[in-house]
């Protein structure tokens, strides 16, 4: 718990210079705040629980990159400004009904970059027109609620749920259930009239992923020796990370040599198909030392993505030997530094062979899957580039120099980043 | 003017259509304002243009930045 005491009844204001940026607060509780004004806890990294009983608004950024921030109690809150939740992993938003004759909560954008899996909204009772730029770039939201009084017309219909796994088919939006024959076919909406639902039916199951089987049949599958004829490179499969449902494919089968030095392989190599988080450095201290196997992002990963695992899954995984290229801080190179992993981040030679001379020498690759460049680039969790959005930038575990790693562009071509630089996030891991 | 546009094709093979004004204006349609409007392309819906500009067609150029550079400004 930080020592951070507050008593004000609006937190932070828009001078960033008054807000708590960056700080290494935990929990933040606070009966009689009532709003949370603009940048408020903007990068507080260890803030894990808010607990704001009275606040009804959030400003620009208030909880923007509070990557940590999982348990969110705002029962009052009926709207925010433009990325006030941004990147933060709560399950599920749930916005109050605003107050009579205030549509402020529809502030254009203002779920802009929520990775709630749940956006639960009811819109005020005055309330003409849903800006459809609202519900956009939801890079995580599976389930969109919208508790409609009456049909309300949506403004911008091709922004409405676009960048969003309900876009790319695999979510559902759910309204009251009078409501359900009329919004179908109602201009805007009807874009995803096959997956408009009565709210009586939520949660509906997620579908999509090209794997029917569980879990537990996948790895029954893999004792039997028949995981490699009943399954193919590229299926993919949902998998359940604390609050996230992310997007997993297979990239091969048979190939990455087990860390226990028995000369034998793990069955199924598995990497997200997108990618996760979208600002994350490697190190803040931008320094190279100790390469991979020491780097703050190896620790990251293991703290966000495979301590909270499905344990039925995480039981299952495998420990791997990596191979990384790495640069001393003084500059002195080890093209193939060994490590033995759970989880990871890919290196340059798996993704993209020895291209460009930056990958390693060493190491298993995943070049047969990923042939060509464009088939590098990595969307949002389960977007792609039928959303019309670009890719990521994301991070290797590569390190280039004595200052810099390579990354995957916005076209997957290379770029040597500076070690404290934000990136996105992809991961893989072995069963 | 008023455009109209081959939008996609839903998962069931229904065509869609979207229109919009060609110079960043409201249209309307039974007295409700559309920045655009996505419709089944059978659909018999009529839309005028506003003399209104809507405010996406003046974006400022952070948000554009933010649109281009994902969100991380």
């Amino acid at each position: 718990m930080s020592e951070f005491v507050n008593t004000k009844d609006v937190i932070g204001n828009q001078n960033t210079l008054d807000s708590i940026l960056n700080q290494t607060i935990t929990d933040f509780a606070d009966e009689d705040v009532t709003g949370i004004a603009g940048y408020t806890f903007t990068a507080c990294r260890d803030l894990r629980s808010v607990s704001i009983p009275n606040v009804t608004f959030l400003k620009n950024y208030a909880f923007q990159n509070c990557y940590q921030l999982s348990d969110y109690y705002a029962p009052k809150m009926y709207g925010s400004e433009a990325y006030g939740l941004q990147s933060v992993d709560i399950n599920t938003i749930k916005f109050a009904t605003p107050p009579t004759n205030n549509n402020s909560g529809l502030g254009s954008r203002f779920t802009n970059y929520f990775t709630a899996y749940v956006i639960d909204y009811t819109p005020g009772d005055k309330v003409t027109t849903l800006n459809g730029e609202a519900f956009r770039y939801l890079f995580n939201c599976f389930h969109l609620i919208l508790r409609l009084p009456s049909v309300i017309a949506l403004g911008t219909a091709t922004s409405f749920c676009q960048w969003s796994p309900i876009h790319e088919g695999y979510g559902w939006i759910y309204v009251p259930d009078n409501l359900v024959d009329t919004v179908k076919t109602t201009t805007g909406y009807l874009t995803y009239a096959n997956q408009i639902v009565g709210i009586s039916q939520y949660p509906k199951a997620i579908t999509g992923d090209t794997i029917t089987d569980t879990w537990e049949q996948i790895f029954a599958a893999e004792e039997d020796g028949t995981y490699s004829t009943k399954y193919s490179v590229g299926d993919t499969k949902f998998l359940t990370i604390r609050n996230q449902l992310v997007l997993m494919e297979i990239v091969a089968f048979d190939r990455d040599l087990l860390s226990d030095d028995s000369g034998r392989t793990a069955k199924i190599t598995w990497m997200t198909r997108g990618c996760h988080q979208y600002s994350q450095y490697n190190r803040h201290s931008n320094s190279t030392l100790g390469g991979w196997p020491q780097s703050e992002i190896k620790q990251h990963i293991i703290e966000r993505y495979l301590e909270p695992m499905d344990a039925t899954v995480k039981s299952h995984i495998k420990q791997v030997r990596k191979y990384s290229r790495y640069y001393t801080p003084d500059g002195v190179e080890t093209k193939n530094l060994p490590s033995d992993d759970y989880i990871w981040i890919p290196s340059w030679r798996e993704m993209a062979g020895n291209t460009n001379s930056a990958g390693e020498t060493k190491g298993v690759t995943y070049t047969d899957y990923y042939s060509t460049q464009a088939s590098r680039k990595k969307y949002p969790n389960a977007c792609t580039a039928s959303s019309s959005y670009q890719a990521y930038n994301y991070m290797t575990r590569t390190i280039t120099s004595a200052t810099k790693y390579a990354t995957f562009t916005a076209t997957a071509g290379q770029e040597n980043r500076a070690m404290k630089d934000n990136l996105a996030v992809v991961f893989g891991f072995c069963t | 003017m008023v455009i109209t546009e081959f939008y996609t094709v839903r998962s069931d093979g229904a065509r869609l259509v979207r229109r919009y004004s060609d110079q960043g204006y409201y249209i309307e349609r039974d007295g409700i304002l559309y920045d655009e409007a996505i419709d089944l392309e059978t659909s018999p819906y009529v839309y005028t243009e506003t003399d209104t500009k809507h405010p996406r067609a003046d974006l400022p150029i952070e948000e554009v930045l933010s649109i281009i550079l994902g969100g991380e400004t």
